[in-house]
Parts: C-alpha cells; sequence; structure tokens
C-alpha cells in the first residue's frame, strides 16, 4: 500500500511538473551571434559579393559616413521551463572600394522573464531591434 | 507562486530613459565618426549633400503579471542627432511615448466566482 501511494505521489509530482513546464526557441536572421563574427569575414579581403552570397541579402543597406554599410541582425528566444530570455545583436560590415575594411557586433537588446517570456520573446514579431 | 510571472526587456544601445545626452556629445565639437564607435550604428540615417541625421531609440518594457491582473509599463525615448560636415550641430532627447497597459482577464474572474 505504501509502495503504491508512493508511486501515485511521484507520478503526480511528474504530471504537474509536465503541466506547468513549456519551451520554446525563436531565431531570426541569417546569422548566429552567439558564435561571433562569421569565421570567412576577414578585414580587407573578403568582398561584398561573398558576403552576399554567403549571408545573403542583408537587412540594411546604406551609406554611413561615406561608407558602404551592410547590416545583418539576429535575435533569438528561449523559454525554457519558468524561465525565458531574449537578446539581439546585429552585424554590421563596412565596406571599401567593395571590400571589407571595418566588422563588428553589436548589441541590441535583451530581456528575461520569470514565469513569463521575456515580452520580445517571438523575435523579428512584436518589438524589433529593426 | 505558479500564478505570478514578471519579465523585463530593453531595446536600443544607448540608454535615454533620465533624458540626458551621453557625456561625450558636444555640439560642434563631436564627429560622426565618434559617435559610431561610442555608441554604434544607428538605427536610422540620412544623408543629403553635407548633413546628416542619425536616429537611437531607447525601448524599455516591464511586465508583471499577479494572480488574474496584468500591469504593462513600457517607455520609449529617441535620440536625434544632426551633423554638419560630419561635425554635431543639434543633440536633442524625445520622449517617444509611454504606455500602461493593465488587463484582468474576465474568464478567469468569472471562473474564481464561482
Amino acid at each position: 500500500m505504501k509502495i503504491k501511494m508512493r508511486f501515485f505521489r511521484i507520478i503526480t509530482g511528474i504530471g504537474i511538473t509536465l503541466l506547468v513546464s513549456s519551451c520554446s526557441v525563436s531565431t531570426f536572421g541569417k546569422f548566429q551571434a552567439d558564435e561571433g563574427i562569421p569565421s570567412f569575414i576577414q578585414v580587407g579581403k573578403t568582398t561584398r559579393e561573398e558576403i552576399m552570397t554567403t549571408l545573403g541579402e542583408p537587412l540594411v543597406h546604406r551609406f554611413v559616413v561615406g561608407k558602404e554599410t551592410l547590416i545583418y541582425n539576429h535575435e533569438r528566444g528561449e523559454y525554457f521551463f519558468l524561465y525565458g530570455t531574449y537578446e539581439g545583436n546585429e552585424l554590421v560590415i563596412r565596406l571599401t572600394d567593395q571590400i571589407v575594411s571595418e566588422v563588428k557586433l553589436e548589441k541590441t537588446g535583451s530581456g528575461w522573464g520569470f514565469f513569463a517570456p521575456a515580452t520580445s520573446n517571438n523575435p523579428g514579431t512584436r518589438r524589433s531591434a529593426r | 507562486m505558479l500564478l505570478v510571472g514578471c519579465a523585463k526587456t530593453r531595446i536600443g544601445k544607448v540608454e535615454l530613459s533620465d533624458e540626458k545626452l551621453p557625456n561625450f556629445l558636444k555640439v560642434g565639437t563631436t564627429r560622426a565618426q565618434e559617435v559610431l564607435e561610442q555608441i554604434g550604428e544607428p538605427f536610422g540615417y540620412r544623408e543629403q549633400e553635407n548633413r546628416s541625421a542619425m536616429i537611437f531609440l531607447d525601448f524599455q518594457e516591464d511586465y508583471v503579471n499577479l494572480l488574474i491582473t496584468e500591469i504593462r509599463l513600457e517607455k520609449a525615448y529617441r535620440l536625434d542627432l544632426v551633423f554638419q560636415d560630419d561635425i554635431l550641430q543639434k543633440a536633442e532627447i524625445k520622449k517617444e511615448g509611454w504606455g500602461f497597459g493593465a488587463n484582468m482577464d474576465p474568464q478567469l474572474l468569472q471562473l474564481l466566482a464561482r
């Protein structure tokens, strides 16, 4: 009888845990910010064409302070069990004569949620850095 | 405990909630390149002849869910920078907006009343 009760409690405990738990991972973007600057990009060597071929069309393509600039963004929202996080980054590439002259990774936002997803947890939808 | 939740999100590269300009910004001396180095790539950018403008945003959202009520507080600020010949001519912080949302779930309320 005691063993049955113990088994019942364990099953009930697992059941309740499963009921209150959930998980999701959403990503938006054409590069992986957690892997850092893509290794194929090298200052003074990589061309615009190589970047476009590998990463695809950038989210933003413009001239800033006289330099051709490509911007790719990456947003990631995670929600595991009872805790959620959000992080946004962008890869900024400047070109001189169609060759990479500067490349950097910049953080655009972050968030957390406890017993609730970080409210920007659906990247590229509700609120986005761009 | 299960009916309580909270979340905090911030989007932007510069803190503007105190409505004070970043210390390094000096009208008449700061160059556009310095802004790119100190703050980073602007959200918005436009160039016309020898004038250019940058826009940076700061969005902050706090969310609390307590039993049957959810409260959402939002604040959004915008930093406008205008350059003439790449030298800062104008710097201004605008409070773009704020939001307060409180919502009570009527279905849950009915369920509790029963």
